[in-house]
C-alpha cells in the first residue's frame, strides 16, 4: 500500500502543552502524497504546517497517529528517513546555518553529514552556487549574506544528498523575483524530469497554483480540504465573482468603488489593484445575469474596459473554504497586476 | 536560464554510493568546528591571556604556601608545580563536562540544532564524540601553555619521558570517565535548558572535593567531606596525575592501583552517557524544544 505514495499520514496530532494551556498545533491529520507529485500545503499562519512538517521529518513526536516517509516509519525509524528526506526550515531559515562559516563549509559540513563522497559533494555544491549566483560569495561568511542568499544556500543543502523527497517550508520566501522565477522553474523540472517528490508550504498563492500537482488547506491544524487547484475553485463556484477593468488612473478609485458598493446586486469587494493605468476590481455578487449589467450601468463615464464573470483566485477560494485570509505578506517573484488573474 | 536549470538537473542524475562512516561525520564536525572558533579572534586572544595570569595567580599564592606543609603531606614542596597540575588538569575535565553543554546551548539558540537532527543517522553520537575531541584538542593547547607558563616561572615537573606516558594515559582515562558526565550534562541542557545553574554546581564541586588548589589530604581530618570526594573520579585522576608527575611514582605503586580502580568503574558512565542523551533528546522532539525561537 505504502509504495504508490511517498508520504503517508495516519491521524497524526501534535499538541503542544504550556502548563494547563493546551494547543492542538495538529489535528488527526491524514494525508497521501503519490511519488513523483508536487504537493503543496497551504493555510495561514499558525495553520499547523510546519509543526506538520516538522512530525515528517522526525524533529517532532506525533502524540497520536503515525505516518511513513519512503515506505519508513517516522516513529520505529526516524534514522531511515532522515537519509530519504531534503529538509529546508522556513521562516527561521537564516538561523539554520553556521553563520561564522563560509556559504561553501556550510554545505561540505552538511554534505559529510550526509556521508556524500568529496568529490560528489563538490561538484554538486559547485554547480548548485552557480545556478543559484552566489559562486562569487561562496567563501563569505554567511554572517554577511542577505535574506535571499541565505534561503538559497538552505535550499542547496536540502539538496546535497540526493534526495527522492524534499520539504521544503517555504523555500522562496525572500528571494527576488529573478531568482524565485528560477527557482520555481528548477523545482518542477525535479518532479517532472526526475520523479522526486515535493510538498512545499507556502503562503504564496501564485507559486502554489502555477506549481503543485494537488494541494491541502489546512487551518487550526485541520485539513479542510484536498484536490487539484481547479477542483478548489470548482468547489466554490458558488462564489459568484465578477471582474471588473478599466482603463483609469488610481485616483477615481474611491468613486468607482463608491457606485459599486451601492448596488444591492454586490456583496463585498474582494479586491482591488492599480496598475499604471488601469484598475482592476472582483467582487462577490448575488447573480451575475443581473450584476454585470447594472455594475456597467453604474460605471459609465469610466473607460470600461470589460465587465465580466471570473472563476474564484485560490485565494478567494480559501477565504470561502475556510473564513480566513490565507496569506499575510506580498508573494515573492510576483508582480502585483498578476495577482488573482490567472485562469 | 533552461541550461541553467539543465545543468543544475544534471548532476542529480548519477546515485552515489554513499559509506557510512561514523569517524567522518565525527571529524567533520571537529574540523567545522576549529574553523567556527578560529573565526573568534577576540576570545582566543583573551584565552592565551588568561592562561598566563590564572598560572601568575598560583606563583604568588605560592610565596605564602610553606614547603614544609606540603611536604608534610606527601608532595614534592613546590606549591607551584602542584597548583600548576591542578588547574591544567581541571581545565582539561572542566572542558570535557562543560564544552558539550555549551556547545548545545549555542546550537539550539542560533537555530542549527534542528538541522542537525534533521540530518541525524547515528542518535548524534558522531556529533557527539567531534565536539569531545574538539574539547580535547582546545584543552591541550591550554593545558600545554599552562604547564610551560608554570615551568617559565619555576614549576618543578618530572621530565621523565616515561611518566609523562604515563601522566597522558591518566588523563585520557579520566576524560573519558568525565566525557560521559559531559554528554548527561548536555542532555539534560536539551530539556531543561538550566545551563549555568547546572555548570556552576559542578564546577564548585569538582574544585572544591577535587583537591584542585590544595592537597587532598587535608580533607582527611573532615571524614564526610572526605568520603564524598573519594566517590568523584576527579579526585582519582588528579591524584593519580599529580603523584605522576610530582613524586614521579608509577602506576604500579599501591595507591595508584587504588585510584585507578576507581576510575575504572565509572568508564561506564560513557554508555550511559549516549543513552540519557537519546532519552532527553527524544523527550525534547515530544515537547517539541529543539529549537528556541
Amino acid at each position: 500500500m505504502l509504495g504508490e505514495y511517498a508520504i503517508v499520514s495516519e491521524n497524526l496530532t501534535k499538541i503542544f502543552r504550556s502548563g494547563k494551556r493546551k494547543i492542538v498545533a495538529v489535528d488527526h491529520v491524514s494525508l497521501k502524497i503519490k511519488r513523483g507529485e508536487f504537493f503543496g500545503l497551504l493555510g495561514p499562519n499558525g495553520a499547523g504546517k510546519t509543526t506538520f512538517t516538522k512530525m515528517l521529518v522526525t524533529l517532532l513526536i506525533p502524540d497520536e497517529g503515525e505516518a511513513w516517509v519512503d515506505g519508513f516509519s517516522i516513529l520505529k525509524e526516524p534514522i531511515e528517513v532522515r537519509k530519504r528526506v531534503g529538509w529546508m526550515m522556513g521562516e527561521t531559515g537564516g538561523r539554520a546555518l553556521y553563520w561564522r562559516l563560509s556559504g561553501y563549509d556550510n554545505l561540505m559540513f552538511f554534505a559529510k553529514l550526509h556521508n556524500v563522497p568529496r568529490d560528489v559533494a563538490e561538484q554538486r555544491i559547485k554547480v548548485l552556487l552557480r545556478f543559484v549566483e552566489l559562486e562569487n560569495d561562496a567563501h563569505k561568511l554567511v554572517m554577511n549574506y542577505s535574506t535571499g542568499m541565505r534561503v538559497k544556500l538552505m535550499l542547496i543543502r536540502a539538496l546535497l544528498h540526493n534526495p527522492d523527497i524534499l520539504i521544503l517550508d517555504e523555500p522562496t520566501l525572500g528571494l527576488d523575483v529573478e531568482s524565485a522565477r528560477k527557482v520555481r522553474t528548477f523545482l518542477r523540472r525535479l518532479v517532472d524530469d526526475l520523479g522526486k517528490t515535493i510538498l512545499f508550504t507556502s503562503h504564496n498563492m501564485y507559486e502554489v497554483e502555477m506549481l503543485c500537482d494537488r494541494i491541502a488547506i489546512i487551518n487550526r491544524g485541520r485539513i479542510i480540504f484536498i484536490g487539484t487547484p481547479r477542483e478548489i475553485r470548482e468547489k466554490v463556484e458558488e462564489i459568484k465573482i465578477v471582474e471588473i477593468q478599466l482603463a483609469e488612473n488610481g485616483n477615481v478609485l474611491d468613486d468607482v468603488l463608491r457606485r459599486i458598493t451601492s448596488l444591492s446586486v454586490v456583496n463585498e469587494v474582494l479586491s482591488k489593484e492599480i496598475l499604471e493605468r488601469n484598475i482592476i476590481i472582483r467582487v462577490s455578487v448575488t447573480d451575475h445575469a443581473t450584476a454585470i449589467p447594472e455594475i456597467a450601468n453604474a460605471l459609465r463615464g469610466y473607460n470600461i474596459e470589460s465587465v465580466h464573470r471570473a472563476l474564484p483566485t485560490l485565494e478567494e477560494a480559501f477565504l470561502k473554504l475556510a473564513g480566513v485570509k490565507i496569506f499575510s505578506m506580498k508573494p515573492s517573484g510576483v508582480g502585483v497586476g498578476r495577482y488573482g488573474r490567472r485562469r | 536560464m533552461a541550461e541553467d536549470v539543465r545543468e543544475a538537473l544534471e548532476i542529480f542524475r548519477v546515485r552515489e554510493t554513499k559509506k557510512d562512516s561514523f569517524m567522518a561525520r565525527a571529524l567533520a564536525s571537529l574540523y567545522y568546528q576549529l574553523k567556527i572558533i578560529a573565526t573568534y579572534k577576540m576570545f582566543l586572544a583573551i584565552e592565551f591571556i588568561d592562561i598566563i595570569l590564572s598560572v601568575l595567580i598560583y606563583y604568588f599564592v605560592g610565596f605564602l604556601v610553606s614547603p614544609q606543609a606540603l611536604s608534610s603531606l606527601g608532595y614534592s614542596p613546590d606549591y607551584l608545580a602542584f597548583a600548576v597540575l591542578g588547574i591544567g588538569m581541571s581545565r582539561y575535565l572542566w572542558t570535557s563536562i562543560s564544552r558539550l553543554a555549551h556547545k548545545l546551548s549555542h546550537e539550539i539558540s542560533e537555530g542549527t540544532f534542528e538541522s542537525l537532527v534533521a540530518i541525524d543517522v547515528d542518535n548524534f553520537r558522531s556529533w557527539l564524540i567531534g565536539q569531545v575531541i574538539y574539547g580535547f584538542t582546545w584543552s591541550s593547547m591550554w593545558f600545554v601553555g599552562t604547564i610551560l607558563v608554570g615551568m617559565a616561572l619555576g614549576a618543578k615537573i618530572s621530565g621523565d619521558p616515561i611518566l609523562w606516558f604515563q601522566a597522558i594515559f591518566i588523563l585520557l582515562l579520566t576524560i573519558a570517565v568525565h566525557v560521559g558526565i559531559g554528554i548527561i550534562a548536555a542532555g539534560m541542557y536539551i530539556k531543561h535548558k538550566q545551563l549555568e545553574t547546572m555548570l556552576v554546581f559542578l564546577s564548585l564541586v569538582m574544585e572544591f572535593f577535587g583537591g584542585v588548589l590544595y592537597p587532598l589530604s587535608l580533607l582527611y581530618n573532615y571524614r564526610p567531606l572526605y568520603y564524598i570526594a573519594m566517590l568523584l573520579p576527579f579526585t582519582h585522576g588528579l591524584e593519580m596525575f599529580r603523584r605522576t608527575l610530582m613524586n614521579e611514582w608509577t602506576i604500579l605503586h599501591p595507591q595508584m592501583l587504588l585510584h585507578l580502580g576507581f576510575l575504572l568503574v565509572f568508564l561506564p558512565l560513557i554508555y550511559l552517557g549516549f543513552k540519557i542523551f537519546e532519552r532527553y533528546l527524544n523527550l525534547a522532539r515530544k515537547e517539541g524544544v529543539l529549537g528556541t525561537y
